[in-house]
């Protein structure tokens, strides 16, 4: 795949542009390489960027909202749900395990046929608003421990680490 | 339950009210999600429970605790400044 960016290594790339989250060294182009739906389409990091620009969210793990949103499609698809979602927040429950492919974050498994009928919340992500990730359903702590944690799910539990994560 | 200590079962009341309230936040947000609400009410049972252990063993939590008809039990101390008291 070719890159778009000119220090994959870096956690800046030639743009000037911070990448990766978690200490994890990824370039604009590694970013997009779990994403096999992306490589086709021509994102370099100047791109992403403007989107980043545009809406402003990034969920936890540094992505653009408005970015992740216009992979709902592919990844509806991918996940083989019958139900052919346009592109949109998710909104669904499920029991499934994550699936590493589901970039959007939706809890679900190839076969799974749990999620409910919620449909996205539209297609449109009007500028000057502010978005919230979704919260899905995962692991809890036990109550004592969520209650010494200050939450009950391990997902909302963002530990001091006093540094930039 | 039965054989915990004051302070035990006021930790318990403690922790699972706290549950109840944080799924009963996700809740408010995802109305449809089974395993939510499966907790939900094992949660709220389990607190149910604790909380007629206490009042039964060692008085009312509340306004709404107060079983005797005879006296206002609510009144009785030692109240949460006071010594004695393990809040």
């Amino acid at each position: 795949m070719e890159s778009n960016c000119n220090n994959q290594n870096s956690m800046s790339c030639a743009h000037g542009h911070m990448h990766g989250y978690t200490g994890q060294m990824s370039g604009c182009s590694q970013v997009m390489q779990n994403r096999e739906h992306m490589v086709q389409q021509n994102r370099g990091c100047m791109v992403q960027r403007q989107r980043c620009g545009d809406c402003m969210e990034h969920n936890r793990r540094g992505e653009c909202q408005q970015y992740r949103k216009e992979e709902c499609v592919q990844h509806s698809r991918k996940c083989n749900d019958e139900i052919v979602k346009q592109s949109g927040v998710q909104n669904r429950s499920c029991n499934g395990n994550v699936s590493v492919e589901c970039v959007c974050q939706v809890t679900c498994e190839k076969d799974c046929h749990r999620h409910d009928e919620m449909e996205h919340l539209g297609c449109e992500f009007p500028v000057v608003m502010a978005y919230v990730p979704w919260q899905q359903w995962g692991d809890l702590y036990e109550a004592e421990c969520g209650l010494q944690q200050g939450t009950i799910f391990k997902d909302l539990n963002f530990i001091f680490c006093g540094e930039r994560c | 339950m039965e054989n915990m200590c004051k302070e035990e079962l006021m930790q318990c009341i403690r922790s699972t009210n706290f549950a109840v309230i944080e799924l009963g936040l996700y809740l408010d947000t995802h109305p449809q999600c089974p395993c939510a609400m499966e907790k939900y009410h094992m949660y709220k049972k389990k607190l149910k429970e604790a909380v007629a252990v206490y009042e039964r063993n060692f008085g009312p939590l509340t306004i709404y605790g107060v079983k005797c008809e005879e006296n206002w039990t609510w009144v009785n101390e030692p109240w949460p400044w006071q010594e004695g008291c393990d809040c």
